[in-house]
């Protein structure tokens, strides 16, 4: 294995880890929240699990990422692994920090504002839509870096 | 546009009639009575006490008996006139009295077979003892200590012996031992710390004159019938759930004369006339007026002027076709009576950001169908609603997918060949491979904002000029319209016109526009250099209007995110089919359907939100504030049952 491939999987392990992170964090901090308003009304679950799920959204963009280096490297997708220089490799490694950092940051932040907003489902669960556009103000910077990352690894020719 | 016109009014008539107007006006559903609300829990209160109970013993039986649950969204259609029929026999049968007496007849029960059932299991182990329990408890010369030893310390207890005490094993279970033990009362005391120290737990047995097996006898016959009152009670609540319906009926009827007698209860005028006043849509005015004065010709409806300050309600109104895009104009709420309805403005914008936002082809028709049944199957006009809605989606999805996007992640060239011209037609319909020109669809989502943008300028230009402000409508919006874009076709004129005669005039429009900019968005200030001075900041604008334009990027990045799920996802599913042998088939099956279902369902969510994001930040803050109350006539209201 030449170095170069090995950074490029560094930087796929990256975006899959820190973002998948991310998203667990705020999946979990979204979730208990989700669940002490279950407890005093069972039959809100549907509307909860839909917020609870948001933050984990960040995790999702960091498997695209790595996927994407995965497929451009040739580990997926058959034809076999290409030879991948040393300078490649590093382009490959940055092109996953954004979606990577912003992912970790987002996926806890936006569990923030998904638990808060298990609030409004709790007292004005015909508000509840609202809760969810607040949770996705969050996601749009994660948004913004996975699409980042998506257009630098296919600006990397091999 | 389709903001409902309102008009205040006020209805007099005879004090003897008001029963009967105020039914009229609940019948017919248009007026919005002013107070009803607040007064709505003093004046309801004799009402309130049928209505908790028969709501705690519809809930009671929704959670006992799953399938009721099911019973409002999928329930029966009932007439108000069938209803008024049954509601008084249905309410002397006292069905919801009944529920209730046995929810606890129930709860009782449960209790005293729990206690009975840990009863039995304490006197389990003692059923060899043939003294009667009273005997054992009494206390003579000799006393018995009754208790439990871990087998392995019964040696422990040789030492007893040379005391005046023996012990007896009673039951043996796992590594328990129980003993009874007798004791001279002499030498208790020794003898308990003999037990104490081979870790002996004295149990006390209740008193009574049988023995051990005739108390479990007792017990078994007492737990026979407790149970035997459990079935019986929840056989007759199961009977019961079957006629929920009619719980829900007079639940509901109750409702209605709750806030019948809600208005009532609004203070009359004088000693012969009442007075109510509210806000009736102005198309339903004759219509009102012509009924009260037919059936009530004492009556009066005047037509008022709103007092200063006072804001009619919102009711949107818009064409079927369009209606369920209020759905996401509620989400963000109703806009004032003096704006516009955002509704249609923003549903065509909406619907091509969903399509773009999933971008799969087979995922558009996936959806258009799953929500094409389920809208048929559901009654509930709120659901109905969402469904319609995303039956669009699921079209428009369908649309952009053919153009820009895959079919379930694969190239439209791999579409059964069988489909012949069809497939061709696909074919070359898909101009763009969002994997290959990603820049290509960054570009159209670009300019799509670029268009949601100005259109939203232009909905304020509008208003403007609607209301009369014509300084404003020209220098705040008009000229923004023209400088940003002139900045545009500057920007892409070197692209798309190789410069030339576009890009010369573009540049003389936009420093025009600049410098008028600078000359009049000041001029609200007295000082000439304030005046100077925030007209070159207000150009800083600029900046807000790029990144509402580069939001739209996430259209792309959306798109993207579908496409290579899907893909993952027939990868995985390959590997499956070639790497185990006969069943990879059913796993490369299973991996297909859970695979894209899961990103289906994760795309639409997505793209739901996303595409509306982008109405209330991007849109709807050029032209409108929200915060419109909505219109709520005094109707016959219902919470469990559709009312025709």
């Amino acid at each position: 294995m030449t170095t170069g491939l090995a950074l490029s999987i560094l930087g796929a392990a990256l975006a899959v880890a820190l973002a998948g992170i991310g998203s667990a964090v705020g999946v979990s901090i979204a979730g208990e929240a989700c669940a002490g308003v279950t407890t005093e009304d069972p039959k809100k679950f549907g509307r909860l699990i839909l917020l609870q799920v948001l933050p984990g959204t960040q995790g999702v963009y960091g498997l695209l990422a790595a996927i994407m280096i995965m497929l451009n490297v040739g580990i997926l997708g058959g034809g076999g692994i290409k030879e991948i220089q040393l300078s490649t490799g590093f382009e490959l490694l940055l092109s996953s920090l954004p979606v990577a950092i912003v992912g970790l940051i987002s996926g806890i932040y936006q569990g923030k504002v998904a638990a808060a907003g298990a609030a409004i489902v709790a007292k004005r669960p015909e508000e509840g839509g609202k809760a969810i556009i607040y949770a996705a103000m969050v996601e749009t910077y994660a948004v913004f870096g996975l699409l980042i990352s998506l257009l630098l690894i296919q600006g990397v020719k091999i | 546009m389709s903001i409902a016109k309102m008009q205040k009014v006020m209805l007099i008539g005879m004090n003897r009639q008001k029963r009967l107007v105020i039914d009229l006006l609940q019948e017919m559903g248009v007026m919005q009575i002013e107070e009803a609300e607040s007064l709505q829990t003093t004046a309801g209160a004799p009402y309130d006490a049928v209505i908790s109970e028969y709501e705690s013993a519809i809930t009671f039986l929704m959670q006992t008996f799953p399938k009721v649950e099911k019973g409002p969204v999928f329930g029966d259609c009932i007439s108000y006139v069938e209803m008024k029929k049954c509601v008084k026999d249905v309410f002397k049968k006292k069905l919801a009295r009944r529920v209730i007496v046995l929810e606890r007849e129930l709860a009782n029960a449960r209790e005293a077979e729990n206690g009975l059932t840990s009863e039995m299991e304490k006197l389990l182990p003692w059923q060899e003892l043939p003294l009667p329990l009273e005997y054992i408890s009494s206390e003579h010369s000799v006393i018995y200590i009754t208790g439990v030893i871990p087998k392995e310390k019964l040696h422990l207890l040789e030492g007893i012996s040379s005391l005046q005490a023996a012990y007896e094993l009673v039951h043996e279970r796992g590594e328990d031992a129980y003993l009874i033990v007798a004791v001279s009362r002499k030498e208790l005391e020794q003898v308990k710390e003999v037990l104490t120290n081979a870790s002996f737990v004295p149990i006390s047995l209740p008193v009574s004159p049988r023995t051990v097996k005739e108390e479990l006898a007792e017990i078994r016959k007492a737990l026979f019938e407790v149970r035997r009152r459990r079935e019986e009670a929840m056989r007759e609540l199961a009977s019961i759930s079957e006629r929920v319906f009619e719980l829900m009926l007079v639940h509901d009827y109750f409702m209605q004369r709750r806030s019948a007698s809600a208005v009532a209860s609004i203070p009359g005028a004088t000693l012969y006339t009442f007075a109510l006043s509210g806000w009736v849509k102005k198309k339903d005015i004759d219509r009102l007026k012509r009924r009260l004065s037919s059936q009530f010709p004492s009556s009066l409806l005047i037509e008022l002027e709103p007092a200063e300050g006072e804001v009619a309600p919102v009711a949107l109104e818009n064409h079927p076709l369009v209606q369920p895009f209020e759905s996401v104009t509620r989400i963000y709420g109703l806009p004032l009576y003096s704006e516009v309805d955002p509704t249609p403005l923003l549903s065509v914008f909406f619907i091509v950001f969903f399509g773009i936002c999933i971008g799969d082809a087979g995922y558009g028709l996936a959806l258009a169908i799953a929500a094409a049944i389920l809208g048929w199957k559901i009654r509930d006009a709120g659901a109905k609603r969402l469904l319609r809605l995303l039956f669009y989606g699921g079209i428009a999805t369908f649309a952009a997918g053919s153009i820009l996007g895959g079919w379930f992640g694969f190239e439209p060239s791999s579409l059964p060949p069988f489909l012949g011209g069809v497939r061709d037609f696909f074919i070359r319909l898909r101009f763009i491979d969002p994997m290959r020109d990603t820049l290509k669809i960054l570009v159209i989502a670009l300019s799509m904002g670029f268009l949601q943008v100005i259109f939203g300028l232009s909905v304020s230009l509008y208003i403007k000029l609607r209301d009369g402000d014509y300084v404003s409508a020209i220098f705040d919006k008009l000229l923004w319209i023209i400088y940003l874009i002139s900045l545009a076709l500057f920007g892409v004129s070197k692209a798309l016109f190789h410069g030339g005669e576009v890009r010369r005039i573009s540049m003389y429009v936009f420093i025009a526009s600049a410098a008028l900019l600078v000359l009049t968005q000041g001029r609200g200030r007295k000082n000439l250099l304030l005046k100077f001075g925030s007209g070159v900041l207000s150009l800083y604008n600029t900046v807000g209007y790029l990144s509402d334009v580069l939001s739209y990027s996430r259209l792309l990045a959306l798109g993207l995110t579908t496409s290579i799920i899907a893909m993952v996802v027939n990868l995985i599913a390959q590997m499956t089919k070639e790497g185990i042998p006969i069943l990879g088939y059913i796993f490369m099956f299973l991996i297909l359907v859970v695979g894209h279902i899961f990103n289906i369902a994760v795309n639409v969510l997505g793209s739901f939100i996303h595409s509306s994001r982008l109405q209330f930040v991007e849109f709807f803050s050029k032209f409108m504030e929200g915060g419109g109350e909505e219109f709520r006539p005094f109707k016959r209201d219902s919470k469990y049952l559709l009312i025709e």
